[in-house]
């Protein structure tokens, strides 16, 4: 603000915001020009008289009256403000705590489908294995006339050994073990342990 | 108030605290509203607007960031009310009031003399004011603008610049033309022949 021109430093030095040096620097013009005190005097008087007006105070008590009013509004915004970031807050936490549940009970139903499935299939394999034995079974005994008593011992030890490794290494969900270590699916392969009934 | 002394008040408001936010209406009402009273030229509107300017200080606050312009923030937000009901008005005109010097409303078009004078008041002396209103109505809205926020929000020429976001030299350079023209008005007010 170095190169007010005169209007500026009279509008600032009537309102009381010229600087030192400015205002040193106005009044000497101020003293030395008759025009210049003559817009300095024009503006103050414009001042003068809007200060008149700014100067008709509001009655004490509408004063009174417009101040409750606004600090009314404004609390009444803060509480209502308030309230709505509980409910945000709420809102929130019960959106989080659903979501959580949500995704615990979708994770309960793929585990007891999986389960579910893994049991009826595990059923199933005993069933199928149970049945083999039983195959087995009478089968050897139908033939063990034909069998040797090598034959008959290493069968039974095969068995004995089978039924010892499923088990140690195989639970009883895996019956695909079971029927793998007793090789159901192809229980006459091994030629070692079933003789030819015909002796060949 | 003083720059530190408002952002401590701030921070208290922020937090929520009732009686910072009063203090705060109690700093800026009386500026506010002598600004939205001469304005408006309507004691209720005037009201309501400042009201509302701090209804949005309350919704605004927390995303206002602080940087010693609280209070040109503030006088723009009313600035910004005062110069949106104008237009609203001036969309959909209704019957213009103007506030006289005891605060009463009366309608523009009133004979200004009839109004009865304040018994320790001079006649002179208040119908120079009500002149002074109706012509200060009678400016442009920026030129108003920088007189009102001067000698009605008691605002000083370098916050002028800062809530209307122009330099002070154009807000001063404005104020000057503004205040030219209030006289003319007046002249020809005070001498209709």
């Amino acid at each position: 603000m170095t190169h007010l021109n005169l209007h500026e430093a009279c509008m600032l030095e009537v309102s009381g915001e010229l600087g030192q040096k400015a205002r040193q620097h106005l009044l000497a013009r101020l003293h030395d020009d008759p025009r210049a005190r003559a817009e300095y005097e024009t503006i103050k008087a414009d001042y003068a008289l809007l200060r008149g007006a700014t100067d008709q105070a509001i009655p004490e008590d509408a004063k009174a009256q417009i101040v409750v009013a606004i600090k009314t509004g404004v609390h009444r915004q803060l509480r209502e403000r308030k309230r709505q970031q509980n409910a945000e807050i709420r809102s929130r936490f019960t959106y989080s705590a659903l979501t959580g549940i949500s995704a615990v009970a979708a994770c309960l139903i793929v585990t007891l489908s999986i389960v579910s499935v893994q049991h009826n299939r595990t059923q199933s394999r005993d069933l199928a294995v149970a049945q083999a034995e039983d195959t087995l079974r009478d089968y050897i005994i139908a033939d063990s006339d034909n069998m040797t008593d090598v034959a008959i011992a290493s069968l039974n030890r095969q068995i004995t050994n089978a039924d010892t490794a499923l088990q140690q290494a195989a639970p009883v969900e895996s019956s695909g073990n079971r029927a793998k270590l007793l090789d159901l699916t192809s229980p006459f392969a091994d030629d070692d342990v079933l003789e030819d009934p015909s002796g060949t | 108030m003083d720059a530190q002394a408002i952002t401590a008040l701030l921070t208290r408001c922020r937090a929520g605290d009732n009686s910072a936010w009063d203090a705060l209406v109690d700093a800026y009402w009386q500026r506010l509203f002598g600004y939205a009273l001469r304005a408006t030229g309507n004691n209720d509107l005037a009201q309501d607007l400042v009201q509302e300017t701090f209804l949005r200080i309350v919704q605004r606050l927390d995303r206002y960031d602080d940087q010693g312009k609280f209070e040109a923030w503030l006088f723009r937000i009313l600035v910004n009310l005062v110069r949106d009901h104008g237009r609203a008005q001036s969309r959909h005109p209704t019957q213009s009031t103007v506030v006289d010097n005891n605060g009463q409303q009366g309608d523009l078009t009133d004979d200004i003399a009839n109004d009865g004078p304040a018994p320790h008041e001079p006649v002179h002396d208040r119908e120079q004011v009500s002149h002074l209103l109706v012509a200060l109505r009678k400016l442009s809205e920026t030129d108003r603008q920088i007189l009102l926020l001067r000698h009605f929000a008691d605002m000083p020429f370098k916050d002028i610049a800062k809530t209307l976001n122009c330099p002070i030299g154009t807000v001063l350079a404005r104020a000057h033309r503004a205040l030219a023209k209030l006289r003319t008005i007046m002249e020809v007010t005070n001498d209709p022949s």
